[in-house]
């Protein structure tokens, strides 16, 4: 393997990681695919690394949830399991809040979400430009939208269930 | 400075510390000269601060680097175990029957690990960033495990029809004695198949005999392992072989075996005491270890319930 694209694993694949989670929801779903996208990054030995492992991640997620909407079916088959150990509240609400952090994210539209979900990942507004066809100048922007969006429907998530708990 | 004011895009860049050089002074300096634009600063600063909060709170739980991945495929998921339930059964239960009594009767796994999980690997094994070291498992892998059903092409009708019978004997259940002399045996000898598949081939007439919980149990010194709330058959191949069988169908077409031995002993393949998880992709079906278990599922079941089963088994 490339000297650089090991240091380039390191640094870049726990942010990698958080970028897929927040597509597939998975955690080790999540590290599959990051491992995968540097597997082919070995193979296709890409001009801009960082910014190729972020596309080749994207799509690998596009496909892995359509595969999933499909078989959504077959994911209720478990989740009727009880838990077996009580979890702890802490944890409970870690999770409820996840939940909801997802149903805002799923909110905004693919392309500020998306834009949102790079620069989280620490990529630069170049990168960010170059991926998503984006004029540069247009970054700043989008990212003003998708975060005000972001926190404008977590807090409207949070009224409707304090409303729905009466 | 009289130009207008900066708009919320030109504040993010900004706070981001992306806008260029110029435009940022600019920026600066009419800041220097407007009150309304420091006040949407500091509110566009506390909404990226917010923002930032709200991903952090999904974000994933923080692990170890695994080690970098040496091979495409390498790293490649398992696709999710699909068994479309028309596929004719038959075809399964062959397959599935004979990699269990290869294994059985080599003694060995009937598998190599492929892609061992990295994660629980991560800490002590150096072996898997070494690209060369899989290529041997791998290739033990595709000679053992997929031609189990095709070696065979003459025996292969017998075959299925042997499986399908046996297997359905094992989903129900029931004990009902095995023919003496099987198909498969007649086809086995009067055309001696190649050395791999007769193998194989052979002990596919072995049976699992359902045992009462109670003798799984003694046979295993601890309670036998299974998915908590599902129905479990436990059945043993002979009593001389401390290998426990606990069978279990999650729904029609999805039966997930956990083959199990004495702890002492560890799982086939797997060293005493690896309390990992590894996983290996037999063409469609999956067989995972948990820590001494053997885990089998055939049928459809995606990743994210694998994953919550194996916790389960856990």
């Amino acid at each position: 393997m490339p000297e650089d694209l090991a240091e380039i694993y390191r640094s870049t694949f726990p942010a990698l990681v958080r970028f897929l989670y927040r597509k597939v929801w998975d955690v080790e779903r999540a590290e599959d695919l990051a491992q995968e996208a540097f597997a082919r990054a070995v193979v296709h030995k890409p001009e801009s690394v960082r910014g190729w492992l972020f596309v080749v991640a994207a799509n690998m997620a596009r496909d892995d949830a359509r595969r999933a909407a499909r078989e959504r079916r077959h994911l209720t088959l478990l989740t009727s399991e009880p838990a077996s150990a009580p979890a702890v509240d802490e944890a409970v609400h870690a999770e409820a809040e996840r939940s909801r952090v997802r149903t805002a994210l799923e909110q905004l539209t693919p392309r500020d979400r998306e834009v949102l979900l790079l620069w989280d990942a620490g990529l630069s507004y170049d990168e960010i430009a170059t991926q998503t066809g984006l004029a540069r100048g247009a970054v700043g922007t989008t990212l003003a939208r998708a975060r005000r969006r972001l926190v404008e429907a977590f807090a409207a998530g949070e009224r409707d269930e304090h409303i729905a708990r009466g | 400075m009289s130009i207008s004011h900066v708009d919320d895009g030109q504040l993010h860049a900004y706070l981001d510390g992306e806008l260029p050089q110029a435009e940022a002074w600019r920026l600066e300096a009419h800041l220097g000269e407007c009150p309304a634009c420091r006040g949407r600063l500091e509110e566009q600063r506390a909404l990226i601060a917010r923002a930032g909060e709200l991903l952090a709170l999904a974000a994933p739980p923080a692990r170890d680097v695994p080690p970098f991945p040496s091979r495409p495929g390498d790293a490649q998921p398992p696709p999710p175990a699909r068994w479309p339930a028309r596929l004719p059964l038959a075809w399964a239960a062959t397959v599935m029957l004979a990699l269990a009594a290869g294994w059985y009767l080599r003694g060995e796994p009937p598998i190599a690990p492929a892609a061992p999980d990295r994660r629980a690997a991560a800490p002590h094994d150096t072996a898997r960033t070494v690209p060369t070291r899989q290529a041997p498992e791998s290739k033990t892998l595709a000679q053992q495990a997929p031609p189990a059903g095709r070696a065979l092409p003459e025996a292969d009708e017998a075959a299925r029809s042997v499986a399908a019978a046996q297997r359905d004997q094992m989903i129900s259940g029931s004990a009902v004695p095995n023919p003496q002399i099987t198909p498969l045996d007649q086809a086995a000898r009067a055309k001696p198949p190649p050395a791999p598949a007769a193998a194989l081939a052979a002990p596919l007439a072995v049976r699992w005999e359902t045992i009462p919980w109670d003798t799984a149990r003694v046979m295993l010194g601890v309670e036998p392992a299974r998915i908590p709330n599902l129905p479990a058959v436990a059945k043993r191949r002979s009593a001389a072989e401390r290998v426990v069988l606990v069978e279990q169908q999650l729904a029609s077409g999805t039966v997930v075996r956990l083959h199990e031995r004495p702890a002492a002993e560890g799982a086939p393949g797997m060293e005493v005491g690896a309390a990992a998880v590894q996983r290996v992709d037999v063409g469609e079906r999956l067989a995972r270890y948990v820590g001494n278990l053997r885990v089998e599922i055939e049928g459809a079941l995606p990743a994210d319930s694998l994953s919550k089963l194996l916790e389960l088994i856990r």
